[in-house]
């Protein structure tokens, strides 16, 4: 039963009740193209076919689930016959401190060692049973017996030899507290796995000062600043004030000295900062800044707002000078901010510029394929202007037949000659429409040379 | 014989069971969020029930626990983690401070940190709890994967170098070794590979005693290959085209469940549970131009079977209502549900998978690379997914020795999608996935470059094989993806055929197989080929790993010395560090086929590209 999987707990209503009862692919229409085809294996339109067909026929989709299988009883005697390491009661250690460890319930050499503490001298476990303790996640780990350096290096080579984290940051954080700074920073620069597990563990611990001047003490700059603006990232949460004034901060205080590139981006994010300050202070106060807070979806909030604004800051041209953004990136985004406000005379101007000379032909800053489907919702002359522009008759016939641009898939047929496609094709128009004269026309054009 | 995989489930169960009685008796559980999956495929609610587990509570949701029903104990089962620990310890304070009566037991998976514990000693609350630990078993997701659900190992291991986790791998291992019988053949390529080798050793030392008494002559898995996800990072960047891992990159599989939203179902989204699913058995290897063809086949065969009821007679009628019918329904539902996703993922609003597939096949061909940044810089510019665009610029770089004009498309990255993510671009970098180009570039712009290289490239200084900062040289020895893709490529002389997947190739095209499938296919001829001695094996398969240019520190190469053809069962594992993806499960299935072995697919977690992207991302 579904009620059995923790997993899916809160889900089990939604389990038991979920039901398929048909499936919506939308608009059927836009079916792949030729080339496609051959990706898919070739047999979409059938597959779409015969799937309509079988949801007509299958009502409802019951819940599945497979119930934890029963254990037959020869099973369970192969699995006590396993060795007696596969089991963990060596290391679910009963340690309240009322009931210490009972000696002898743990077989292994390693829980035999040291327990004569405190009674006069102490014993000095082998420094490889102390590993071996680490590795086996023993809670019962003892290190302060460790005295000198050269037994406190030993472990940590050891440590480090065999790699295991627990031991390494173990050690560590023992060295840390029973050796002065510049000793325990010499460790820690002849055992880089010691400093990677020391690093982890501080930015865990959130103690970032500490953790920023090791790493600068590393020569790990880059790392340390990054380490500061995540920090001031995450305390501002989504408060555009303590960010700005944060960041201001840091770029002032941290960031003059360096010559990483980041303060480069950082001081980028400054200006955008003052870019979206002064859009909530003319628009409104709620300019939602963390959904727009890249540079590209503030120059798009920008241009879906402020497009005709000519004030200095609030103005697309300005952010695209500042940020130094090339005319993809600029053309992209307010092309769908215009798109959006429905602009269309803007977008021609947008994306169109003459070609040299005066001649006949514009030309697009975009992938034309793309900026035809972007503009999908837009006046049919528009986008045919557009499709106009594409030069392969294939590609823009597909396309225009996928955006219902009669005119130019008549065209296209018209300049290949092809009256046939064109009667077949003026079938489906609507009677009278201004596309299907248009279509009656063109078949009486006597100018053109029919291949049929 | 394949080995008996219901052994490893049996043992993760008793172990469970005995981490549960570390609190005996009725008690409440409180549970890592992040756990709850991999429970899952372990126990069901009612084995929790029969613990005495009387309530579960999701730690990052549930307050300070408080006694029900006169249950006063408390289990919270958490990963170790030094936060979810910190979590522990607020409750536990919280509800000291307001003197709720209440014992609290830790279990903590798959280890109790040395840092765990002293966290609970320095809050001062270490005398109110019991801790423990609880290390489950390779998990069978499927008779043949295998994984730890270490989900974020690849973070751990390559971004944080956190090797906490490898000792938990290298017990896992080990226990294999109890479970089935010691390995005969050791293949390990990768610096936390021979890590996990060498910590072997510790638990033989450790476990010595247990060992001799348990001494077995005969294994049911002789052969282990081990691999670090490092050595290939490639694989994972790219999208492989087996049914199966193209619903995981578009869907997301989980465990042994695919989510398939609404675009697949029409309605609300469904939990797919794969293990019911007799089609997706028989599709799932196919490459994904195969399955339609594959899906119509079977629907024409239920409609035969549906119509041979048509001249029975009442009591034939009522049997096969009774009987037939239900399962040709039920196989219907199935197809109508795959035909429903094959649909959704041509139509997909987000993933365009023939553009993708079209970009990556260039990328490895090392042509259109102007192409491809203008794609790149068109679809940053049109805020496409973040995650795909750094895959691209992450397969760049491995495959084409660093990502061409990569300042500009750093700074555009950053633009479209946020400055947070210089922190993103820099942990991809310090992972050794994202590092500038290192040729020299021949474009107008790049004159200029290729000038000042060659000016400051004087015959003493090393900066001509320098490597870029936060390339993987950080780790002193270098890996090189090219290398190791060159030898990778499919050989001439094989046809790859995608309707019959005859080469572990298919996933990609036929263009090159994954490098843990190739190393396997490798060491695997070598096993069976006549009249080989351990000697000269361990030799053939040296001379192989030469051909990949991975230092040989990284490598090793251990055979027992036997008399002995390949043992019985022809078993071998197949271990990746740090993720193995469904296309390399895939692949090796291919081999498996191909040369006659049962070939068990494991790792630390089933990844793909998007989940190792995923990690380094700052949210």
């Amino acid at each position: 039963m579904a009620s059995n999987h923790i997993g899916t707990l809160d889900d089990d209503k939604w389990w038991n009740e979920s039901t398929t009862k048909g499936f919506n692919f939308g608009d059927e229409s836009d079916s792949i193209g030729e080339e496609d085809s051959s990706f898919f294996g070739g047999h979409h339109e059938a597959a779409t076919k015969i799937n309509l067909e079988l949801r007509a026929e299958v009502s409802s989709l019951r819940s599945f689930a497979s119930d934890g299988s029963s254990e037959d009883h020869s099973e369970i005697q192969r699995i006590r016959d396993l060795p007696a390491f596969l089991w963990s009661d060596t290391g679910t250690i009963e340690k309240e401190l009322e009931k210490p460890i009972i000696s002898g319930s743990a077989p292994l050499a390693h829980d035999l060692i040291s327990r004569d503490l405190g009674e006069g001298r102490l014993h000095i476990p082998q420094v490889d049973e102390t590993i071996h303790q680490f590795l086996i996640s023993s809670d019962a780990v003892i290190l302060e017996p460790y005295k000198s350096y050269s037994q406190k290096r030993q472990l940590l080579s050891k440590a480090v030899e065999i790699n295991d984290g627990n031991a390494i940051l173990g050690v560590t954080m023992f060295l840390s507290k029973s050796l002065r700074p510049s000793l325990f920073r010499q460790l820690l620069m002849e055992f880089k796995p010691a400093t990677e597990h020391y690093i982890r563990f501080l930015e865990t611990r959130n103690e970032i000062n500490h953790l920023v001047d090791l790493l600068n003490m590393l020569g790990r700059s880059k790392e340390a600043l990054l380490l500061r603006y995540k920090q001031i990232l995450r305390r501002a949460g989504g408060n555009l004030q303590n960010l700005l004034k944060d960041l201001k901060h840091f770029s002032s205080a941290d960031c003059q000295l360096s010559d990483e590139d980041v303060v480069l981006f950082i001081n980028q994010h400054l200006m955008l900062l003052d870019i979206q300050k002064e859009i909530k202070e003319k628009k409104d106060t709620l300019f939602p800044h963390t959904e727009y807070s890249s540079v590209l979806g503030t120059l798009g909030f920008v241009a879906e707002h402020f497009y005709e604004n000519t004030t200095p800051q609030l103005n697309v041209d300005s952010i695209k000078q500042k940020f130094n953004l090339n005319s993809k990136q600029y053309a992209w985004v307010v092309l769908h901010a215009l798109v959006k406000q429905q602009k269309w005379p803007q977008i021609e101007t947008l994306l169109l510029t003459k070609s040299w000379l005066g001649g006949t032909k514009d030309k697009c800053l975009l992938p034309l394929e793309d900026v035809c489907f972007s503009l999908k919702e837009a006046p049919i002359d528009l986008i045919s202007r557009f499709l106009r522009l594409i030069d392969d008759y294939d590609k823009r016939l597909t396309i225009a037949r996928k955006l219902k641009c009669h005119m130019v898939v008549l065209d296209v047929y018209a300049a290949q000659k092809d009256r046939a496609a064109i009667l077949t094709y003026r079938a489906n128009l609507e009677e009278n429409s201004k596309e299907a004269v248009y279509a009656d026309n063109t078949l009486k054009n006597a100018s053109i040379k029919w291949k049929n | 014989m394949p080995p008996d995989i219901g052994l490893i489930r049996g043992v993760s169960r008793e172990n469970l069971s005995r981490a549960l009685r570390l609190k005996r008796g009725k008690k409440i559980l409180i549970i890592d969020s992040k756990l709850t999956a991999t429970l899952d495929l372990i126990a069901n609610f009612r084995f929790l029930q029969d613990h005495g587990v009387e309530k579960v509570f999701q730690l990052e949701k549930c307050g300070p626990p408080q006694p029900i029903d006169s249950i006063n104990q408390c289990l919270y089962l958490i990963r170790s983690d030094l936060m979810s620990a910190r979590l522990v310890c607020d409750q536990i304070n919280s509800n000291l401070n307001r003197n709720v009566q209440m014992t609290y037991g830790v279990i903590v998976v798959p280890r109790l940190l040395h840092v765990i514990s002293t966290l609970f000693e320095s809050e001062g609350i270490y005398e109110h709890v019991t801790l423990g630990q609880y290390a489950y078993e390779l998990i069978p997701i499927e008779d043949h994967v295998l994984s730890l659900e270490f989900d974020d190992i690849v973070a751990q291991l390559w971004l944080h170098k956190d090797t906490s986790y490898l000792a938990p791998i290298s017990k896992a291992l080990f226990n294999i070794r109890g479970i089935y019988g010691d390995f005969s053949h050791v293949v390990a390529v990768g610096h936390y590979s021979q890590n996990i080798l060498r910590m072997q050793v510790e638990y033989e030392r450790i476990y010595t005693n247990n060992l001799k008494a348990h001494n077995r002559q005969e294994s049911d898995i002789p052969t282990l290959i081990i691999v670090d996800r490092d050595i290939d990072f490639v694989t994972p960047m790219m999208i492989p085209l087996s049914y199966e891992a193209v619903l995981d990159e578009i869907f997301g599989i989980k465990g042994r469940i695919i989510m398939l939203g609404s675009e697949v179902t029409g309605k609300e989204p469904v939990k797919h549970n794969i293990p019911n699913d007799k089609v997706f058995e028989k599709v799932r290897n196919l490459h994904f131009s195969q399955v339609v063809s594959y899906l119509i086949a079977q629907e024409k065969e239920t409609r035969r079977l549906q119509d041979g009821s048509a001249g029975l007679n009442l009591q034939q009628m009522k049997k096969f209502v009774s009987t037939d019918l239900q399962k040709i329904q039920a196989l219907k539902k199935m197809l109508v549900l795959h035909f429903g996703a094959f649909d959704a993922i041509l139509h997909h609003k987000k993933v365009n998978l023939k553009k993708l597939v079209d970009l990556q096949d260039n990328i490895i061909d090392n042509v259109d690379n102007k192409e491809t940044i203008n794609y790149l810089e068109d679809a940053m510019a049109r805020s496409f997914d973040a995650t795909r665009i750094l895959r691209l610029f992450c397969l760049s770089s491995l495959a084409q020795d660093g990502l061409r004009d990569s300042k500009n498309l750093k700074t555009q990255f950053i633009q479209s999608y946020g400055y947070k993510h210089l922190i993103t671009l820099h942990n991809l970098e310090k992972m050794g996935l994202l590092y500038n180009f290192k040729g020299l570039e021949v474009n107008a712009k790049g004159m200029a470059q290729v000038v000042t290289k060659v000016a400051s490239a004087s015959p003493f200084s090393s900066s001509a094989t320098a490597t870029a900062v936060g390339s993987p040289s950080s780790k002193t020895v270098h890996i090189s993806p090219q290398a190791i893709l060159k030898k990778s490529a499919t050989p001439s002389n094989i046809m790859v055929d995608l309707v019959t997947a005859n080469h572990s190739s298919y996933i990609f095209n036929g263009k090159f197989s994954p490098f843990v499938a190739k190393l396997t296919e490798e060491v695997l001829s070598v096993l069976v080929a006549p009249k080989m001695n351990s000697a000269l094996a361990e030799r053939k398969i040296d001379d192989h790993l030469k051909g990949y240019h991975i230092p040989e520190k990284l490598t090793s190469v251990k055979f027992k010395a036997t008399s002995e053809a390949y043992g019985r069962g022809r078993n071998a594992l197949v271990f990746v560090v740090g993720g193995i993806t469904r296309g390399e499960v895939a692949a090796l299935q291919t081999i498996g086929r191909n040369i006659g072995f049962n070939i068990i697919c494991a790792g630390t977690d089933i990844t793909n590209g998007t989940k190792i992207i995923n990690l380094a991302t700052t949210s």
